[in-house]
């Protein structure tokens, strides 16, 4: 009476093939698409870092984990997300250089082998670039905030209209736990290349550009 | 050392002592101006009593000048011997990171445990569930990838129950794909598979037909491949193909009542059940999936009581689900599932069953604050009438960190049957996911 189907054979086959087409782009994208100088990593992964957790739950502080424990969730995401290995490996830098294991993670090739190519090109940026590349993943290009709990740049109410000079910088220089958001902003906004003159610079241009000061 | 302390600081104390003392005494004392000590009696008894003060006083300030410079180098050592400590401190300390960090194995506890306390109407409150799930991670480079999740729960009686929720091994293949074999949660629906832990959940409890015994399959055991893309023009796709066992059913007297779907180590019927699940997000704030299965089972349950050689019959899933954040604190989601089994007139349980679920669910955070508002709504429609009902939920969420929480809900159900066990009841729980 058991009737047998064809179709988990077809199946097989059909994965047999997926199976080694993405093997062979596989071994073709690892020689293309190697992480280890690129400059954007960090930028991307902000972006990735903000965009994907919270499609199922909220986004974990950075500082929760070690680099390699993040290594391990990461891997796991990846798998429960439908990650790319590329949007994996950005996220991963995002999080091991804003979890205050910098210093450590830039003497790890293997664990951060980008570590050391960004901090030199992000120095050099513009407040607008800083931004762009880092502050954007959390407080969104309008300012509103990407992420619940996120102050909103704009408003009367918000740090830009009630902070000092003084006090915005140093916040963003040592990080800052909002009233309300699941998570701090990480020292230098995770950017561990931030000098105190870029915070400044960075706080003018948000005055002006989210306050029109 | 001492001497390189001492001599100049004598000789500067003599040139001082020369431009102090009175020339006629220096005249009257050749002794002095040569700065020799010899024949001390001698020149005690020519020199004033001034000089010899000022000799004394050189001869003490020698003294205190030696016991500084002895104690300026025991400083210096304490400081060297402090350094070399720190220096293996941090190198210690390095190593021990390094240890962690800079192998090609990595190990990680993750997971997440709740406790729940429930007071149905009607009925008596109880602290109703309190539970353990330890996830372990073990990473090989970046390619080999093992993970498995246990559920330790306490039972009604306090017994402990300890279940495997999944144990995989997994192929990183390719940046889009990798291979994932053994017991994984099914990648049919979202829910099941990526909402269900206690910490994820926004509301206190599951939807209508998205727990255990439901409309949307728990796991199963087989190998699938999974992966994503992104592409410049339409978004980004994810997506799982699956080849397993597959669902078993159970069977009260004549009537198919329930599917078992928790990932059986046998295949009953013989026939493998293969589907999967590919979800778009056209842009990140919105994902879209549609998931399908198809394959064969039979019931290998009556009334309780395993029993073999039932004939095999059809099994199908298809369902849909989707996720939309319109504003950074509101997310939207919802979800449909239906599984059925066709009829087999060879069976014990002849009728062929349907089992369908949907939800609808919101949840806002308030600004500000830790606060989060939930409500949702889903119906639930099971070939056993007893478990058939619709339900309405509102419940308010405190998040006391990004991953820990506590929930209180009301539930307001409506069952077909009014004999239904299906009670409107309130939840509390809380929950935190490591």
């Amino acid at each position: 009476m058991k009737r047998r189907h064809n179709l988990p054979v077809k199946l097989l086959v059909a994965c047999s093939l997926t199976l080694a087409f993405a093997a062979a782009a596989g071994a073709a994208e690892a020689d293309a698409a190697n992480p280890t100088q690129d400059p954007m990593a960090f930028a991307r992964g902000a972006r990735a870092w903000a965009d994907n957790c919270v499609r199922c739950h909220n986004n974990r502080d950075p500082r929760e984990l070690r680099d390699d424990q993040w290594r391990a969730v990461m891997v796991h995401m990846r798998l429960r997300a439908g990650l790319t290995g590329q949007d994996t490996r950005d996220i991963l830098k995002f999080l091991q250089e804003s979890n205050g294991n910098t210093a450590m993670t830039t003497a790890l090739p293997v664990v951060s082998p980008a570590a050391s190519a960004a901090p030199d090109a992000v120095a050099a940026a513009t407040p607008e670039t800083l931004y762009n590349q880092t502050c954007v993943a959390c407080h969104g290009a309008n300012g509103k905030g990407a992420l619940p709990g996120v102050p909103d740049l704009t408003s009367d109410k918000g740090p830009l209209a009630r902070m000092s000079d003084e006090d915005l910088i140093r916040s963003t220089m040592d990080g800052m736990q909002t009233p309300g958001s699941a998570m701090a902003m990480p020292a230098k906004g995770g950017n561990p290349a931030l000098s105190d003159e870029d915070a400044a610079r960075l706080v003018r241009y948000l005055r002006e550009r989210f306050r029109g000061e | 050392m001492r001497t390189i302390y001492a001599s100049p600081l004598a000789l500067a104390l003599g040139i001082v002592l020369g431009t102090t003392i009175p020339s006629s005494a220096v005249a009257a004392s050749p002794d002095a101006e040569s700065g020799t000590t010899s024949n001390t009696d001698a020149q005690s008894a020519t020199e004033s009593p001034e000089i010899t003060e000022l000799r004394a006083q050189i001869a003490e300030l020698n003294r205190r000048l030696e016991q500084l410079a002895q104690q300026t180098t025991a400083a210096r050592d304490s400081a060297r011997v402090a350094g070399e400590k720190a220096d293996q401190v941090a190198q210690i300390s390095a190593d021990g990171y390094n240890a962690f960090a800079n192998t090609r194995s990595t190990y990680h506890l993750a997971g997440y445990g709740f406790v729940d306390f429930v007071a149905p109407q009607n009925g008596d409150a109880t602290f109703s569930a309190a539970s353990f799930n330890p996830i372990f991670h073990a990473q090989y480079d970046e390619k080999i990838f093992f993970e498995g999740e246990l559920e330790v729960e306490v039972l009604e009686g306090g017994e402990t129950e300890v279940n495997l929720e999944y144990a995989t091994i997994g192929w990183l293949f390719s940046d889009y794909a990798a291979l994932v074999a053994g017991r994984f949660l099914s990648p049919l629906g979202y829910f099941r598979q990526n909402l269900h832990p206690a910490w994820i959940n926004r509301f206190a409890s599951a939807p209508v037909g998205f727990d255990h015994d439901g409309a949307a399959p728990s796991a199963d055991l087989g190998v699938q491949i999974r992966g994503g893309w992104t592409t410049a023009a339409i978004g980004t796709f994810n997506y799982a193909a699956y080849v397993a066992n597959g669902p078993e059913l159970e069977a009260e007297e004549d009537v198919l009542e329930g599917v078992i779907s928790d990932g059986t180590a046998r295949n009953e019927d013989g026939n493998l059940v293969w589907g999967g699940r590919i979800g778009w997000l056209p842009v990140p704030t919105l994902e879209i999936g549609l998931s399908f299965a198809d394959g064969r089972t039979s019931v290998t349950e009556v009334e309780g009581e395993e029993i073999a050689g039932e004939p095999d019959r059809d099994y199908r899933f298809y369902g849909g689900d989707f996720a939309w954040r319109p504003l950074p604190a509101l997310e939207l989601r919802g979800e449909f599932a239906r599984q059925s089994a066709g009829s087999n007139a060879f069976s014990l349980a002849p009728d062929s069953a349907v089992w369908r679920a949907w939800y609808a669910q919101a949840a806002y955070r308030v600004a500000g604050t830790p606060w989060e508002l939930v409500g949702r709504y889903g119906d639930f429609e099971s070939v056993n009438e007893m478990m058939s009902t619709r339900q309405w939920g509102a419940g308010i969420d405190y998040w006391l960190t990004s991953s820990t929480v506590i929930k209180a809900a009301y539930e307001f159900n409506d069952p077909d049957l009014a004999e239904s066990e299906i009670k409107d009841r309130f939840l509390l729980q809380i929950a935190h996911g490591f």
